[in-house]
């Protein structure tokens, strides 16, 4: 396994691509951070601390290329190994095709912590700072830690994707899925009722995203989420539920059958 | 280290491709693996790697390659030139194809350095021709000095010194005990690299045979000869004898007798010889034996090492 997880560091760490995904993640969060802190001022001058805090974690955990990044890298776990060749040679090195997959799987996880964390750091001292809340602390943890395994759940569902489609379509579900199926399936099924609440807060995208909703309803229409969401929990559990649905069918075709 | 190879089928989908091989390969063995394309013979080599499933089983010194620890630094293999992403230069490919078997990055210089594309380390593979491409994949192959290789048509694309390279490093390794399996379709170089050869043909092993007897397994050297009356000679060789007599120009190409019995003859019957003289088979005539002729099954099969 340490042999596997080694491979996948010098995988990762020795193209191009990934030095450029890593700044650009960090760049855009911080630059979306910086523009949505700047709407929140421009329209609710009068604030509370609370308020505050509570906009500059919301500025901080808004830039769409995190989890697109994260989706990205899980995609590109497999979908890249495939799409060159490589996967091959990666086999004849590690021929336990679940190691080579629990590798993936850990190092996937681990930089995505990583980006997620650091981009989040400093978008959210930059939108502190635009806001006027110098405490870091007033920042919602609750947030900002639903950011994290978001965007960890992102990375899963991309390497569920990138092993049961070609790498193209993999990116496709994720980005298409997300921006445009869903939110037109959401207005779709918005007005019909489960467990009293709208059924377009099932759907997987919608689900994940309760783990960064907040409490206050008029951030909502400023940074344009006005649609139903379930508790953070429950929403969080149920975008996991598709996530283990997905890396399970995953697990089985490239791993299972293949060998 | 000994390999041996004992049932092993495959199949896409619906079509089998392989069908109950079995052998064995014994160390300082150069053994060729040939047969047409789309016979099996990737697949042969893919499934006794265990990168495609199957039945039957192939174990390196007992053990299945998935059991191997770190199996690189046991068997080096080359099943493609082509496998490599256009932003890794070639030192950091070789980098990373090691990184799970905890080869240093000397090690991958020296490799490079070996094959002859140390100048073009920092360079994308992408930038290679087809010969460089090849000496990058021999190079992730032999980087971890292995026991075993095996080697998927080895020599396409090589230049005329990077085949002589190749003959000079599997003769050495031979020598150094390594079992090596190669494949190609350069029966020429075959024959000199090779001490045995299998003959796949739709994915069932033709031949196992030493090199020698499977250019002489289905007849022996062939005689040329040159008479005053040419036709006459032939057609008393085929009535007379049943020999198998064709032309070559003027003169005649007889198998199955020895240059000494037809110069007797000829002498004999009152023809005047004006040139005698024996072909030496080639590993093209045996391949094409089996192969082309359908020659179902050599005598020889299994001789060179059946499990």
């Amino acid at each position: 396994m340490r042999d596997a997880i080694h491979y996948e560091w010098v995988r990762l760490t020795t193209t191009r691509g990934f030095h450029v995904l890593t700044a650009a993640t960090i760049l855009v969060s911080v630059l979306f951070s910086w523009a949505i802190s700047l709407m929140i001022a421009n329209m609710a001058p009068e604030m509370t601390a609370q308020a505050a805090g509570e906009a500059a974690t919301v500025a901080a955990t808004r830039s769409p290329l995190v989890l697109l990044a994260a989706g990205l890298l899980g995609i590109f776990s497999f979908g890249q190994e495939k799409r060159y060749g490589t996967l091959c040679l990666a086999l004849l090195a590690m021929p336990q095709r679940s190691a080579l997959f629990a590798a993936k799987v850990v190092m996937t996880l681990l930089v995505t912590t990583t980006w997620t964390t650091a981009s989040t750091l400093m978008s959210v001292i930059v939108s502190n700072a635009v806001l006027g809340s110098s405490n870091l602390l007033e920042s919602d943890p609750a947030v900002l830690v639903g950011c994290l395994v978001l965007a960890n759940g992102w990375a899963l569902l991309g390497i569920g994707a990138g092993l049961l489609l070609p790498r193209t379509g993999a990116v496709a579900l994720l980005v298409a899925g997300s921006a445009l199926v869903e939110p037109l399936l959401g207005q779709l099924v918005e007005t019909i009722e489960i467990w009293g609440t709208s059924a377009a807060a099932f759907l997987p995208f919608r689900a994940g995203s309760s783990l960064i909703g907040f409490a206050d309803p008029a951030l909502g229409a400023i940074v344009a989420e006005t649609f139903p969401r379930l508790p953070a929990l429950a929403g969080g559990g149920l975008f996991f539920l598709y996530v283990a649905v997905l890396l399970a069918a995953s697990y089985r075709k490239g791993v299972v059958k293949a060998q | 280290m000994r390999i041996v190879v004992d049932g092993v089928g495959a199949s896409y989908g619906a079509k089998e491709v392989l069908r109950d091989i079995s052998f064995a390969l014994n160390p300082g063995e150069v053994v060729g693996l040939v047969g047409p394309n789309g016979h099996g013979k990737t697949t042969l080599m893919k499934r006794m790697l265990n990168l495609i499933p199957g039945t039957g089983e192939t174990t390196f010194d007992g053990k299945p390659y998935r059991l191997l620890t770190r199996p690189q630094l046991a068997v080096g293999s080359l099943l493609s030139a082509e496998g490599f992403h256009p932003g890794r230069s070639a030192m950091n490919h070789l980098r990373m194809i090691g990184a799970a078997s905890g080869i240093s990055r000397r090690s991958a210089e020296f490799a490079l350095d070996r094959v002859g594309l140390s100048e073009y380390a920092t360079k994308s593979p992408a930038s290679y021709s087809m010969g460089m491409k090849q000496r990058l994949a021999l190079a992730a192959a032999l980087m971890t000095e292995p026991q075993v290789l095996i080697l998927d048509e080895p020599i396409n694309g090589l230049d005329v010194d990077g085949v002589y390279w190749f003959r000079n490093t599997i003769r050495s390794l031979a020598g150094e005990s390594k079992t090596i399996l190669l494949s190609t379709h350069i029966l020429s170089e075959l024959e000199k690299l090779a001490d045995r050869v299998l003959v796949l043909h739709g994915g069932d092993l033709r031949a196992d045979c030493p090199m020698e007897e499977l250019k002489t397994t289905t007849s022996g050297p062939a005689v040329t000869i040159a008479v005053d009356r040419p036709r006459e000679f032939a057609a008393r060789l085929r009535a007379e004898d049943g020999l198998i007599v064709t032309f070559n120009g003027e003169s005649l190409v007889i198998d199955g007798m020895t240059a000494r019995d037809v110069g007797t003859l000829a002498n004999k019957l009152g023809f005047t010889l004006f040139e005698l003289s024996t072909t030496l088979r080639t590993l093209e005539d045996g391949y094409n034996d089996i192969v082309g002729r359908g020659v179902h099954e050599s005598q020889c099969r299994g001789s060179g090492g059946k499990p």
